[in-house]
């Protein structure tokens, strides 16, 4: 078993680095070349999530991403922000539901864009990764994303 | 890492050609060059996705907004993806099924925004009709086709022009 980390500024610019070196380590790992897109996307998602958290509770910490290459391929993307209960808190709404039902008309656009893209990253994770588990850092302060694949061994 | 951008316009439509990476970072550069085209005048856009590397859930929030916008004015939003890549993130949120109109290549967009305007009476974007002014997409410049007057008066005339 062998662990990549990485740390960041709470910055979106360096949430692509994440996704390189998250696809990277991935491949190395032996996660199937079809399943590296699902990596790439699930990965930037959790980190545009912390990120995005970082900013809005305005905390500098870095958000963490540990690549562990063990049995299966898990990555988690750990934030200092306070829980929030998007993640945890029962039922994905349907994404499509978000865009349709109307909320508000042209003014309040830009907070439309906000919550849809959040719905739409929540329901990316959740249907892109089978294995997904949301929970608070070990030591309490913070949420810990963690997302594993299978590794294919040749 | 930035996007860049190839714009093509021909009567009633406006191509968007956008490579790179769409995620947290590049977001509002592909929101501002959207509404930008709307604001003059672009009323059916067909965004082309074909040389996009990446989209994720920041880049769906844009393109609902800007589908939003464009359909309050009367206009579409087509867009053109064929990679698998950058159809998933489509197809996982059911926006590919439920929302979007999503096809494989420019042609068959322009034929679907074409058809969709025939159907609603209006005169298609056909080049070979003699007036083929191509930057002039004022679609407040068209004949009236007769159909709906009302949607088209609040559809046509996009403000600040």
């Amino acid at each position: 078993m062998s662990t990549v980390r990485l740390g960041f500024s709470p910055a979106p610019a360096h949430v692509r680095t994440a996704r390189l070196v998250a696809v990277a380590v991935a491949r190395r790992a032996g996660v199937a070349e079809e399943v590296l897109d699902e990596v790439r996307l699930a990965v930037g998602e959790a980190c545009s999530r912390a990120v995005a958290l970082h900013q809005l509770y305005e905390v500098r910490d870095l958000v963490d991403v540990e690549m562990i290459d063990g049995q299966r391929f898990t990555v988690r993307v750990l934030d200092r922000a306070p829980a929030e209960t998007r993640l945890t808190g029962g039922a994905v709404p349907d994404p499509v539901s978000l865009v349709t039902r109307g909320d508000g008309p042209g003014s309040a656009e830009s907070f439309m864009e906000e919550s849809v893209a959040v719905g739409m990253g929540l329901a990316l994770l959740t249907g892109l990764v089978d294995d997904l588990t949301v929970g608070p850092r070990d030591d309490g302060r913070g949420t810990a994303v963690a997302m594993s694949w299978a590794a294919q061994r040749g | 890492m930035e996007l860049s951008f190839r714009t093509r316009t021909e009567a009633d439509w406006t191509v968007l050609q956008v490579t790179g990476e769409v995620d947290l970072a590049t977001r509002d550069e592909l929101r501002e060059r959207l509404l930008a085209l709307v604001a003059e005048g672009a009323r059916h856009l067909v965004v082309d996705l074909t040389g996009l590397e990446f989209i994720d859930s920041s880049g769906l929030g844009v393109l609902i907004r800007v589908h939003t916008v464009v359909q309050e004015q009367g206009g579409s939003l087509t867009l053109v993806a064929n990679q698998e890549r950058i159809l998933k993130p489509f197809r996982v949120t059911g926006l590919a099924d439920n929302y979007f109109t999503i096809v494989d290549s420019v042609e068959a967009a322009v034929s679907a925004v074409e058809a969709a305007a025939a159907e609603a009476g209006e005169p298609a974007g056909d080049t070979e009709a003699g007036d083929t002014e191509a930057g002039d997409t004022e679609a407040g410049a068209e004949p009236t086709g007769g159909a709906d007057p009302a949607d088209r008066a609040s559809g046509a005339g996009p403000a600040g022009r």
